[in-house]
């Protein structure tokens, strides 16, 4: 559709509907946490029925393309909950979700025409963006420590933690990543502005209102929040995606391992690295956001 | 599970004939939108024909899934018997 962009500043209110949309997925949340989830999952389908409809009636080809991409996280929830995934391996739920996943977000950026660039699919600065990720260790330390999720009970096996390491870095760190930090921040920013980190934010902290713990909830919008402004800041999702994947990676599988064996080298080393990388990623993020600030990261939002 | 999206929460352990079944009437439905807006010459048409192809392949998934699986339980079950 050749949409027209409404060329007038974009106030708060101008798009309360997207708002709405918020507020519905997190409903749709509330719904799933309670005994019966079928009427949470039925108002997901609802959401993206009406997403299809109301993205191809309005004018502002950004606000389109945002809705799209709000597509894609009732798509998520849609294939997380009807898919037997008790009946697959742990390791091969993520990429079962994921992969699909990552077709939809394919198919929302080349029918938007964004280039890999927007999506925030570059590496500025590596050595910077590869110390911020190293964040995501004292990050999943740190969720452990105050959320005690459930865990994995696999023995350590050095192939089964590689494969994990590759199943997380790509299907939890980078596939998430690109739709929030990528795909749903490029078209908010278009669209809300300022307000898009808040907006991406909150989307990503509703859809852990389903897991019915409050603490999570403000977890995952702290994680967002952090999380979008380093996308923001370094104009690239490379930091973010391995943090994420690192931060998982520690919460399933090394912290439980530490508890489980507390002298030998591997532990240790283990520690050192959690304990090192916390102050080092804190130092990286504020070079980032000094570099940010004196203008020397490029941007590609437009 | 931790902060990732995946919830804790599944509609069936063992595939579930009656989604499938769901799925199977959805994905026809897209179809047949998809067949009937193809060669319209309005845009919003147009681009609901577009946002149709985000949907296709994990509504295909939840079908093979789910059928597939039941489908499995079942031939378990008979020769169980």
């Amino acid at each position: 559709m050749k949409a027209r962009n409404i060329a007038t500043p974009t106030p708060f209110g101008h798009y309360r509907l997207s708002w709405i949309y918020l507020a519905l997925f997190a409903g749709a949340e509330l719904l799933i946490a309670t005994a019966n989830p079928l009427p949470g999952l039925a108002l997901h389908c609802l959401i993206l029925s009406a997403l299809i409809l109301h993205s191809a009636f309005i004018a502002n080809s950004d606000l389109a393309n945002l809705y799209r991409s709000l597509m894609v996280i009732a798509i998520l929830r849609i294939l997380s909950m009807s898919l037997p995934l008790d009946l697959f391996l742990p390791i091969a739920r993520y990429p079962l979700i994921y992969l699909p996943v990552l077709f939809s977000i394919w198919q929302v950026a080349r029918l938007s025409g964004l280039r890999a660039s927007e999506l925030r699919l570059r590496t500025s600065n590596l050595f910077l963006q590869l110390l911020i990720a190293s964040g995501g260790f004292g990050l999943g330390a740190l969720e452990y420590l105050i959320l005690q999720p459930s865990i994995l009970s696999e023995p350590f096996a050095w192939v089964s933690f590689l494969t994990w390491t590759l199943v997380l870095l790509l299907c939890a760190g980078f596939c998430e990543q690109l739709l929030f930090s990528g795909l749903l921040l490029t078209f908010s920013t278009r669209t809300f502005g300022k307000y898009a980190i808040l907006y991406v934010s909150l989307l990503y902290a509703a859809l852990t209102i389903s897991s019915g713990s409050l603490l999570r909830c403000l977890f995952a919008f702290g994680i967002g929040l952090s999380f979008a402004f380093l996308a923001k800041w370094g104009n690239s999702l490379l930091s973010v995606s391995l943090a994420q994947g690192t931060a998982n990676l520690t919460v399933l599988l090394l912290m439980p391992y530490l508890e489980g064996n507390s002298t030998n080298w591997l532990a240790t080393l283990t520690r050192w690295v959690i304990w090192v990388s916390l102050p080092a990623s804190i130092g990286g993020v504020f070079v980032l956001w000094w570099h940010f600030r004196q203008g020397k990261v490029e941007s590609s939002i437009q | 599970m931790n902060i990732s999206l995946i919830p804790s929460k599944i509609l069936s352990s063992t595939g579930d004939s009656m989604l499938a079944l769901v799925g199977i009437v959805t994905l026809l439905l897209v179809l047949l939108a998809k067949e009937i807006t193809i060669f319209s010459a309005n845009p919003r048409v147009k681009f609901i024909n577009k946002s149709l192809n985000i949907v296709l392949i994990p509504l295909l998934l939840v079908i093979l899934v789910n059928a597939l699986s039941k489908l499995l339980d079942q031939i378990r079950c008979c020769q169980g018997l």
